[in-house]
């Protein structure tokens, strides 16, 4: 393989580059040691310091590398290896069972139930968000007053932690000394007051209503940055063909902002399948499993029943599922970004 | 030009992990966890802990804050990494479920050297008592006792309740939706406040939960005579929002002046008296309604302090533990919440000191119905002795998620406790093949 010449900046600063890095490397061979430079009087000692401040760079990521193995990769393999083993967390010692904990979990109605909470979550959550973000961003985009006011107010949900926005959307929906309710009443909008977080058909639109709050500023903000990227002789140039509304957002608008979108989807896409305080601590799961995601299925199996290779296995599940996602959220990307060249 | 860079800077990394491991080495260092969170407790165990290094040099003491929530995976998986702290608070089903696997050592010792079983509380030493040992030392205990504010029952000429029948009728009569309920019925699964009404009333029905040789006795004619009868209140005397309640909503509510009887512990009297004062005056309780041809009983809970096990430092954190219950600092932090923590020590107890507190001076009928709750009741499921699987009843949400089917699914109530007790059953079943 060819080597590529150090870079003139680091040519400059006196940093070896990839052929002396090579020459370092073969200085501690056998054969440089007797013939080359090195074996010119040259300590060990000063062939090994030189081999190392070769490497110095590598060693100084070095730490970050093990890390990011450690945070990434191990617990991946781990939930792997421990989905396959009848690990309890009271009991010291486990075997290998196979296939065993996906058999029992797929058998459980209670998954099947959960899986499908989680795609109305997830999806309700992603649809509204996205909307919301886009609408909001497509609106701050124009030349407005106190637009900084804006982008500062919008980001105030990402300001708290989830276990003070649950426990204050808790009180504002609470039907006895809620704020909402308190409004809807006094308005005549309903006669008693909505049960937000107790009835079976308003909880999990209700969770995602809050979701959708706390979710869409990332949207809008990502997408109102990849909007100002577009120049205005764009916008112009389509006013002057006398393109609708529509047709700019199609045609000058979208292709712009379509690499954005789907990073965004993806990542929002994991973090709101894998909410779990969130939820937990506004609805329980509840009522009955309504609002149970596969996150807290998961919980309940592994902390609060202690079968931690049964948890592990829905883990792994999640994973799959979450996996398949972003395949098909870079599949769509690849295609827009062929397009787009 | 070689510059040695890298052995220079290994050398350097060595020289500061040499000097940084010197700075740190204790001679003996005792890790202690809790669970208190409000900083008043929190300062007080600090300056307990200076002052135990300050008579043992050499010794470090670290305090850790382990909230409620975060134990059950903080302390299983430290035992998993071989890594329990030399002393740890926790409840009674932590005891138990620690002590099982040999995550904690007995202290049967250290009850000697606080003098003696006469030295404690009667029903909370024993409750600690478990396959012939001392697992743990009862720090304090509370019981659950039905609050109200008397001025309400005033309003309407009623009296306290006594019995089932006149806690309905007194509810109800209190009830005018969508404003003011008579009672908060909480079926939220985020906790275990819809397990613990219906435990409360299936004892005072007579019924358990467990035998004595723990199997489960779930489906039986008591429980389901008091799972309709909380249907019955929570249909008729409770928001139809408590059915996704959770602890920290019965205070809000109650404070909220939206409902009136609710269990608490005598946590509530500090509380009330801080963040609604205009209720405190009025502010009062009973223990819990009895049925017909039932008995008096009450749900109780103990907090309580356990040695770590495998211990570096064994004798050294039984003397640690011991310093927790000496009589001085032991009143001052049962004082930081006045009514809440009752004492586990028969000498405190019964002392001047103790009872002196103008809070527990001023909500002394409290205070005392809380003695006794302590007294006559057990903590969940554990009617018959201490028991490792009153935790599946417990803490899984099972229960609540069995009230709200019946409540918005109108599930009769007898399929539905039979079908809890089967979910149950399963549960246990796997956890003693656990266990085997």
């Amino acid at each position: 393989m060819d080597q590529c010449p150090p870079s003139e900046p680091e040519l400059a600063r006196g940093r070896p580059g990839p052929a002396s890095m090579g020459a370092s490397l073969s200085r501690l061979s056998g054969k440089s040691l007797a013939a080359g430079p090195a074996g010119q009087g040259t300590t060990l000692l000063r062939r090994v310091a030189d081999y190392l401040d070769a490497r110095l760079g590598f060693l100084f990521i070095l730490p970050v590398l093990i890390l990011v193995v450690y945070l990434l990769v191990y617990p991946v393999v781990t939930s792997l290896y421990i989905s396959l083993t009848n690990r309890h967390l009271l009991r010291h010692g486990y075997t290998f069972v196979g296939l065993d904990n996906y058999r029992q979990v797929l058998a459980d109605r209670e998954l099947w139930e959960t899986l499908a909470n989680t795609g109305v979550w997830t999806v309700g959550s992603l649809a509204f968000q996205l909307l919301l973000g886009l609408a909001g961003a497509l609106l701050l985009n124009r030349r407005m007053t106190l637009l900084w006011l804006w982008r500062m107010l919008i980001i105030v949900p990402w300001a708290f932690p989830p276990i003070v926005i649950a426990f204050t959307w808790r009180w504002i929906l609470n039907d006895l000394y809620g704020v909402l309710n308190y409004f809807l009443v006094a308005l005549h909008l309903v006669d008693v007051p909505l049960l937000f977080l107790g009835s079976r058909s308003l909880t999990m639109p209700t969770a995602i209503g809050v979701n959708t709050w706390f979710g869409f500023p990332f949207f809008l903000l990502a997408i109102l940055a990849a909007l100002q990227g577009i120049p205005e002789t764009e916008y112009e140039a389509a006013r002057i063909e006398g393109a609708t509304a529509w047709q700019t957002f199609s045609n000058v608008i979208f292709p712009r902002i379509r690499f954005t979108l789907g990073i965004i989807l993806v990542l929002r896409t994991m973090w709101v399948v894998n909410s779990f305080d969130f939820i937990f601590l506004l609805t329980g799961g509840g009522p009955g499993t309504t609002t149970q995601t596969l996150p807290i299925f998961a919980y309940f199996t592994g902390w609060r029943r202690y079968f931690l290779g049964r948890a592990s296995a829905i883990c792994v599940i999640l994973l799959g599922i979450l996996v398949l996602t972003s395949w098909f959220y870079f599949r769509l990307f690849q295609l827009s970004h062929v397009e787009e060249e | 030009m070689i510059r040695y860079r890298t052995l220079a800077l290994a050398g350097c990394t060595a020289v500061a992990i040499a000097l940084a491991s010197a700075g740190m080495a204790w001679a003996q260092e005792l890790v202690f966890w809790h669970t208190f969170t409000q900083p008043e407790r929190i300062k007080a165990l600090e300056d307990q802990a200076r002052k135990f290094e300050a008579k043992h040099p050499g010794v470090k003491v670290s305090t850790e804050v382990v909230p409620w929530q975060a134990f059950p995976e903080k302390w299983t998986t430290s035992f998993a990494a071989g890594r329990m702290p030399d002393v740890t608070a926790g409840n009674i089903n932590f005891a138990l479920a620690m002590y099982d696997v040999g995550a904690i050592d007995r202290v049967d010792d250290v009850v000697q050297k606080l003098g003696g079983e006469k030295a404690f509380v009667t029903k909370p030493l024993e409750m600690l008592r478990y396959k012939g040992a001392q697992v743990a030392l009862p720090f304090y205990s509370h019981a659950r006792v039905l609050l109200f504010r008397k001025d309400w029952l005033d309003e309407k000429g009623l009296k306290p309740p006594r019995t089932w029948d006149e806690l309905m009728k007194d509810a109800v009569a209190m009830t005018q939706p969508p404003n003011r309920y008579g009672m908060i019925v909480p079926f939220g699964k985020q906790d275990y406040m819809g397990t613990l009404w219906l435990y409360i009333f299936t004892r005072t029905a007579r019924g358990q939960f467990l035998d004595k040789n723990m199997n489960l006795t779930f489906n039986s004619p008591e429980v389901i005579k008091a799972a309709k009868y909380l249907v019955e209140l929570y249909k008729k005397a409770s928001p139809p929002g408590s059915i996704n309640f959770q602890t920290g909503d019965l205070q809000n509510t109650f404070s909220a002046e939206r409902a009136n009887f609710f269990f608490e512990t005598g946590f509530n009297i500090s509380w009330t008296v801080s963040q609604a004062p205009h209720i405190a005056p009025f502010l009062s309780a009973v223990g819990a309604p009895i049925p017909e041809g039932g008995q008096e009983a009450a749900m109780s809970d103990h907090i309580v302090i356990m040695l770590g096990k495998p211990a570096k430092h064994r004798a050294l954190a039984a003397e640690f533990l011991a310093s927790l219950f000496e009589k001085d600092f032991y009143v001052k932090f049962l004082h930081l919440v006045p009514g809440g923590m009752m004492p586990t020590m028969t000498e405190v107890a019964k002392s001047k000191e103790f009872w002196a507190h103008p809070l527990i001076v001023r909500y002394r009928p409290i205070v005392e119905a809380v003695m006794r709750g302590i007294e006559i009741g057990t903590p969940i499921a554990m009617e018959n002795g201490p028991n490792p699987y009153a935790h599946y009843i417990q803490n899984l949400g099972i229960v609540e998620q069995m009230f709200q089917d019946i409540v918005q699914t109108n599930r009769p109530v007898e399929q539905a406790v039979a079908e809890t007790h089967e979910k149950l059953a399963k549960l246990i079943a796997e956890a003693k093949a656990e266990k085997r």
